[in-house]
């Protein structure tokens, strides 16, 4: 019989290594990631273009929607062939495609066995350089999205998230869902998605990640062969991000009347992802309310049993992000339950970490690092997100080593710098009657009527 | 070819190994041939409820302890319940295989629950029940076509339970289920990733050899009385589009039938070539999301045919839509092409799962548990490649033209004017 009093620690773990790869840049400025693993016959490759919904904005009317329908519209006819006989060769061959877009960049990605992958990428490069968007495709498409749209709003957690994304982004690029609005959706036509790919499917944008079982220098050819005559100029999109003044903590209240939990979205500004406190911050949030084990979720659900679960996560895009806080919540402990998260703020500006939480941290991000290596899906990520954000090359192999090295005068730092318990934009779908007498302590309440 | 191992352990507990060392990490997986469909029927939801009390901590494990040790040492962990088995699962960096297995075992060890723990989690679970079904467009359709489709078994209600039952659960119902059930010899281990096969045994028998064997002793009797001829109801919801379910009793897991059907709801409705999504989707604008599906389980298993309507569109110009598609199936089967498809997605699949060393470890304790053959994650393939479009087409005969089935229309409340 064995003592199971005694807890079997174990050994410092191995080091892991990201894994080796191969950058190339092609004469007009194409970067093209290469990561060769043949422990299974299966490739992956992913074409992303560094514009999104951000470009959305600069369309001059109301066109929300632009950068995700054409990125989905890519598969849906060619010049000698039809969108039905294209999703025929994908799913004869087995593979798998998806295509959308999001804030700052809009993909392409296909994942196939390894011995179809020459045809598999004939075919998606098709689909970049010789796409029709014919009109009776866009008009299903478009019919899809409108509909997805109407049945989101009987989602609270949806309708919260919109609410604080509008109130907290108001009137910059980052206002605006990649998935569009159901007016807007219905205001794009064909010349609209051919000038987004004039203006913005270029090679300047474009970052290709092949990763699994194929030949380096014949797809490098291939690569070459193809899109060294993608044009590189592209529309460029500026806009100043002006930091706001202090505003102070809003309510925002979304009538939800049937529901019998309140979908809660609470939040302030954020870091851009290139912020050099990045590492740091995302380490405050781990601890904080990114994992089950954090302190949010641990107060709410384990010590409280309010919700199923609350997370927290830093929103980080291009130029901006935001800080938010979600959980769907006792309806009856709504005010509580904002209590306690503000207190938890205020709780982790004002002291230190101890030197056990700090350790805890570091051990759980890194013994957890390698499971998002496993996949051919999670590495070409990875590299994507590397040069889309502009990070150093060495940036996942130092990552643990960065994540080892963080102290709890950084955490602290991070905390004070940026969690602002007294600007918080706290939204709340669902019962507004019972609410709005529960949260108007926090703040000014504003009803909102209508969701866009 | 996955490798394996296999080894019992001396109190019967079932071991399955597979060795995969790209990362330095490892899965253990302990599973329970136990579900909602084994409670009384008075007691619902236990399964489940059992499944949060598990990681509430144990006899050398303080109240909570059991995730902030995992964490603190690189692990993560979670666990599902089906009707039929209940799967505990973790990840930790290889070199603390031993405090994996320890943190694992000791809930094994003795009853681990506690007042307080239960508490708690009957709490966290009405709030889960809230927020998956019951505040949930559609929620509640797992309960709705249940106790249509089954009159007896205990597949008639859903998993998570009834809240009141869930409200009055002591401490004693919670430990006499669990003494019936979480026993040794009513368990698999499966244990994936960074491994060395011999260690691991050893390890397996030092925390998990003395794990109660007494009174195993587990009957199961199962039947069913048929179900109503197309029975078809609307359920009235808070959703602003309709949808339309229709649902179909079909033979059990490991079967061919049930093979059959997968095979089916790959060839109709994956992908955008698909019958389904030209049908439905793209060419008639009736639908924006509609799918087959195929759910196995032990003793009789649910097949559905699912479409969420378009604004404008009505639930008649869908069923329509929706029978020609399986009278079309059962008049000529599956193209050849169809059925080619079927298969090369099966394939990739298959080869996206086992990259995960936590689905592989999922995989091989549902195939032991189930069949007593691990074997099967290398033979499914190969089983899929023998159906025959005879056989799709008598399946579409026998299972979706016998009149029995349960057909849920989901329409939106009306409301009333304040």
């Amino acid at each position: 019989m064995i003592d199971r009093k005694i807890m079997p620690i174990g050994k410092v773990s191995r080091d892991i290594n990201f894994p080796e790869f191969k950058k190339h840049t092609l004469s007009n400025g194409i970067k093209v990631y290469f990561v060769n693993d043949n422990s299974y016959p299966v490739t992956t490759i992913r074409f992303l273009f560094k514009m999104g919904s951000y470009n959305d904005f600069f369309l001059g009317k109301d066109k929300f929607g632009t950068a995700t329908l054409t990125a989905e519209m890519l598969s849906k006819g060619m010049k000698n062939r039809k969108a039905l006989d294209i999703a025929e060769q994908i799913d004869f061959t087995g593979a798998m495609l998806s295509s959308g877009a999001g804030y700052d960049a809009s993909y392409l990605m296909m994942s196939c066995l390894s011995n179809n992958f020459d045809s598999m990428f004939g075919l998606t490069s098709e689909m970049i350089f010789e796409h029709t968007f014919p009109e009776d495709e866009l008009s299903s498409k478009k019919e899809q999205l409108v509909n997805m749209l109407i049945s989101l709003q009987d989602d609270g957690s949806f309708l919260a998230e919109r609410v604080f994304k509008t109130e907290m982004y108001r009137n910059t690029p980052y206002q605006y869902d990649p998935d569009g609005y159901i007016e807007s959706i219905n205001n794009i036509c064909t010349k609209d998605l051919f000038d987004f790919v004039k203006n913005y499917y270029t090679s300047k944008n474009l970052i290709i990640a092949v990763v699994g079982d194929f030949n380096e220098d014949k797809v490098l050819n291939d690569i070459e062969a193809k899109y060294s005559s993608l044009k590189s100029e592209t529309k460029t999109d500026d806009y100043k991000f002006i930091n706001k003044g202090k505003e102070g903590t809003k309510v925002y209240l979304v009538e939800k009347d049937d529901a019998s939990q309140t979908s809660l979205h609470i939040g302030h500004k954020g870091i851009k992802r290139n912020n050099p406190d990045y590492i740091n911050v995302s380490f405050l949030n781990n601890l904080l309310g990114g994992s089950f084990t954090s302190r949010i979720n641990k107060n709410l659900r384990e010590k409280n049993g309010l919700t199923y679960g609350a997370r927290t996560s830093f929103n980080c895009k291009m130029y901006s992000g935001d800080f938010s806080i979600e959980t769907e919540i006792n309806l009856e402990k709504t005010k509580f339950a904002v209590e306690e998260i503000i207190k938890e703020l205020n709780d982790i500006k004002d002291n230190f970490v101890s030197d056990i939480e700090l350790e805890e941290t570091k051990n759980y991000i890194i013994g957890n690092y390698p499971l998002q290596l496993e996949t051919s899906n999670g590495v070409s990520g990875k590299l994507l997100s590397m040069e889309l954000y502009n990070l150093n090359k060495d940036y996942y192999n130092t990552f643990l080593r960065n994540i080892n090295s963080i102290t709890k005068e950084d955490v602290s730092y991070a905390a004070k710098k940026f969690l602002l318990p007294d600007e918080l934009k706290i939204v709340a779908a669902g019962n507004v009657s019972k609410l709005k007498e529960q949260l108007s302590k926090f703040g000014e309440i504003e009803i909102i009527d209508k969701v866009k | 070819m996955i490798e394996f191992r296999e080894s019992v352990l001396k109190n019967g507990i079932r071991l399955v190994m597979s060795r995969k060392s790209e990362i330095p990490n490892v899965i253990i997986n302990s599973s329970f041939h136990v579900g909602s469909k084994d409670e009384d029927p008075e007691k619902t939801g236990i399964s489940h409820l059992l499944e949060h009390l598990m990681f509430s901590g144990s006899a050398n494990i303080l109240d909570g302890k059991f995730d902030e040790i995992l964490h603190a040492n690189g692990g993560e962990s979670n666990a599902f319940t089906t009707q039929d088995y209940t799967s505990y699962y973790l990840s930790i960096p290889s070199s603390k295989i031993e405090l994996g297995m320890w943190l694992d075992s000791d809930r094994l060890s003795e009853f681990p629950v506690n007042e307080e723990g239960l508490e708690i989690q009957r709490k966290v679970v009405l709030e889960e029940k809230l927020q998956v079904h019951d505040n949930t467009p559609y929620g509640s359709l797992e309960y709705e076509s249940a106790k249509r489709l089954f009159h007896n078994s205990g597949y008639r209600w859903q998993i998570i339970g009834d809240e009141k039952h869930i409200a009055d659960f002591t401490l004693e119902d919670v430990k006499k289920y669990y003494e019936k059930y979480y026993n040794a010899r009513n368990m698999v281990l499966t244990i994936t990733g960074d491994i060395d096969y011999d260690d691991t045994v050893n390890l397996a028998e030092k925390y998990y050899g003395d794990i109660n064997t007494d009174g195993y002793k587990i009957d199961r009797e199962y039947s069913e009385v048929d179900i109503k001829d197309n029975s078809e109801e609307d359920i009235e919801d808070n959703i602003s589009l309709p949808a339309r379910f229709a649902f179909y009793r079909i033979p059990r897991i490991g079967t061919n039938e049930f093979y059959t059907s997968r095979l089916v709801t790959v060839g109709l409705s994956s992908g955008e070539s698909s019958k389904v999504y030209q049908e439905l989707i793209r060419k008639s604008n009736i639908s924006t999301e509609s799918f087959l599906m195929s759910q196995g389980m032990e003793f009789d298993s649910i097949f559905s045919f699912n479409c969420f309507l378009n604004e404008g569109k009505t639930i008649k110009e869908a069923s329509k839509v929706m029978d020609e598609i399986f009278t079309e199936l059962a008049e000529k089967g599956l193209s050849d092409t169809d059925i080619q498809k079927s298969i090369n997605k099966v394939i990739t699949s298959y080869y996206l799962k086992i990259q995960q060393s936590l689905r592989l470890a999922s995989s091989l304790s549902f195939y032991k548990l189930f069949f007593d053959d691990c074997n099967m994650i290398n033979k499914e393939v190969e089983i899929f490649k023998q159906i025959t479009n005879e056989e799709v087409k008598n399946f579409a005969r026998k299972y979706l033209f016998d009149k029995k089935r349960v057909v849920l229309n989901y329409v939106p409340k009306r409301k009333v004017k304040k």
